[in-house]
């Protein structure tokens, strides 16, 4: 039951990218822990499991991949909402975007993103990325200290 | 007491003489007494202004003034008469036929010869033409002046739209080329002992022109960056940086037989990092197409600064160009070898170009085929240190 809490949310409007980052995921061994939302409202929803995602299991994800640009609710804007909830702000937000531009990179950690990867045009470099930004899962699976 | 009627016989002739001079002026002349009240008009004022001298006599004249002339006129001609000062003043005075005229006055004291003040003696000029002349000028300089404001907004709004182009092109295109190269990644990576070795072929050649077109972005993402980052200039030590850059690419040298010769160059005022992208440029540019010469000489040197800008060169003996198409070197992907003769994107001389560009200098080249080629730049002198 436990195991099953421990999900990653990717939140990612291209589908393929959806299908690369899980096919990088998989290569860490990660991909069965990840539930993926294609714009931020979705997002939004599932963190504060209401509208389609009202009877989502209690629990919140061990990490959030959050694309930058997103249909609806914007990247920003969903980690703005993450990081002003008492009971979300201590899960980790790894920003993914292809932008390399220094102000997203800048208002990202201002509202408190944990990390920030830019996603790699190499395959090889994309998969060092994500299993990078998977290592909060690894980090949070640790037994925690009792 | 009496005169001696010889002295009024003088004086009278005196009179009439000064009368004639003053009459026969192609100037109009006026005098005024110690209340500052016109006393004399010469002919030529009085044909000017077509009036009669009872006319113009006392404040007369001054009915002739342009009304908004007037108070200005009045000002200055009392200020300078109550300091006994000579005056210069220009203002529009109505012609005998309506049409008002500028005219420059200018006013003088004169004194008895006993040294004191006895009035005014005044000269006047039409100088409507000559005002005509400088309005006009003005007004073709504001006209000239705005259309060139006109133009760089319109130059400025151009270049914005065209930095967000290619900000947005190479950002936009940057997707869907990861999702090729991921995909064929992970093709190799599910499907690769099923597949033939053309097959296998192919999909390296997919990768390379995938991985290609990266590096073309990319560097077209930072050709962008380099329109749009601001400039943090100081003081460079060219030299320094020269020294700093060739010790770096010796890395790259192999080999090969390099004969460096560099300076003595001067400081500039510029941005250091992209100074340093500049001169990385031309150094490694140099350096690629002199590979096959069995010794290779580089010379990095400058001349004396002229109006405040050095002028800097980087000097091959590699296989240069043809002069005809030194125009085409400094455009993006601009390139004068195929890629498989010399690598590179065809960006470098483009980014060096705008770097200079941007510091308020110029960057042109000089060559024969085959014999080498040389880059000259030119860059502010450095300032005084405060």
């Amino acid at each position: 039951v436990i195991e099953r809490l421990k999900r990653i949310l990717l939140v990612e409007d291209s589908a393929n990218d959806v299908a690369l980052t899980l096919a990088a995921l998989e290569e860490a061994h990660l991909a069965n822990c990840v539930d993926v939302v294609r714009d931020g409202a979705e997002a939004l929803d599932y963190l504060f499991r209401r509208g389609a995602f009202c009877n989502r299991e209690t629990g919140s994800p061990v990490a959030v991949l959050l694309d930058f640009k997103l249909p609806k609710v914007d990247g920003l804007d969903v980690l703005r909402e993450i990081k002003a909830d008492p009971g979300l702000k201590l899960i980790p937000v790894v920003m993914l975007t292809s932008s390399r531009e220094e102000p997203d990179l800048k208002r990202s950690y201002q509202h408190g993103a944990n990390a920030y990867v830019v996603k790699p045009v190499e395959f090889h470099a994309f998969v060092d990325a994500v299993k990078e930004a998977g290592r909060f899962w690894a980090v949070v699976n640790a037994p925690p200290p009792s | 007491m009496s005169v001696d009627p010889r002295i009024k016989q003088a004086l009278r002739e005196e009179d009439v003489r000064f009368r004639i001079m003053a009459d026969c002026a192609p100037v109009a002349l006026w005098m005024a007494g110690l209340d500052a009240k016109c006393t004399f008009f010469n002919q030529f004022w009085l044909d000017f202004t077509g009036r009669s001298m009872e006319e113009e006599l006392g404040d007369g004249w001054a009915e002739g003034v342009h009304a908004l002339d007037f108070q200005r006129c009045v000002d200055t001609y009392l200020t300078a008469f109550n300091a006994r000062r000579p005056f210069k003043m220009e203002y529009r005075l109505r012609r005998h036929d309506g049409e008002y005229r500028w005219i420059l006055d200018h006013g003088t004291p004169y004194f008895t010869a006993d040294h004191r003040f006895a009035g005014y003696i005044g000269s006047c000029v039409d100088i409507t033409e000559r005002k005509h002349a400088e309005d006009a000028a003005r007004e073709m300089n504001e006209v000239l002046e705005r259309r060139v404001a006109d133009r760089t907004t319109e130059l400025q709004k151009a270049n914005e739209s065209l930095e967000a182009f290619s900000y947005s092109v190479s950002h936009d295109l940057r997707a869907p080329l990861r999702h090729v190269q991921g995909f064929i990644h992970l093709l190799e990576r599910d499907a690769g002992d099923r597949v033939g070795e053309k097959a296998k072929e192919y999909l390296h050649l997919i990768a390379d022109a995938a991985k290609r077109m990266g590096r073309l972005i990319d560097e077209l993402l930072e050709f962008s960056r380099m329109g749009r980052v601001e400039l943090s200039q100081s003081r460079v030590n060219m030299e320094d940086l020269v020294r700093d850059v060739v010790q770096f690419t010796a890395g790259d040298i192999g080999q090969r037989t390099v004969v460096w010769e560099i300076g003595p160059l001067p400081a500039v005022h510029g941005d250091p990092s992209m100074l340093r992208l500049v001169v990385e440029n031309l150094i490694s540019n140099a350096l690629k197409y002199s590979r096959y010469r069995s010794e290779t000489r580089i010379a990095i040197g400058s001349s004396p600064a002229e109006n405040g800008k050095s002028v800097f060169f980087v000097r091959d003996n590699g296989v240069g160009f043809d002069p005809q198409y030194a125009g085409k070197l400094f455009g993006v992907f601009q390139r004068l070898h195929s890629s498989e003769e010399y690598e590179g994107t065809g960006i470098g001389l483009a980014n060096v170009q705008r770097v200079i560009e941007r510091h308020g200098g110029k960057v042109w080249a000089e060559a024969i085929l085959n014999q080498g080629a040389t880059f000259y730049f030119s860059l502010n002198e450095a300032r005084e240190e405060p």
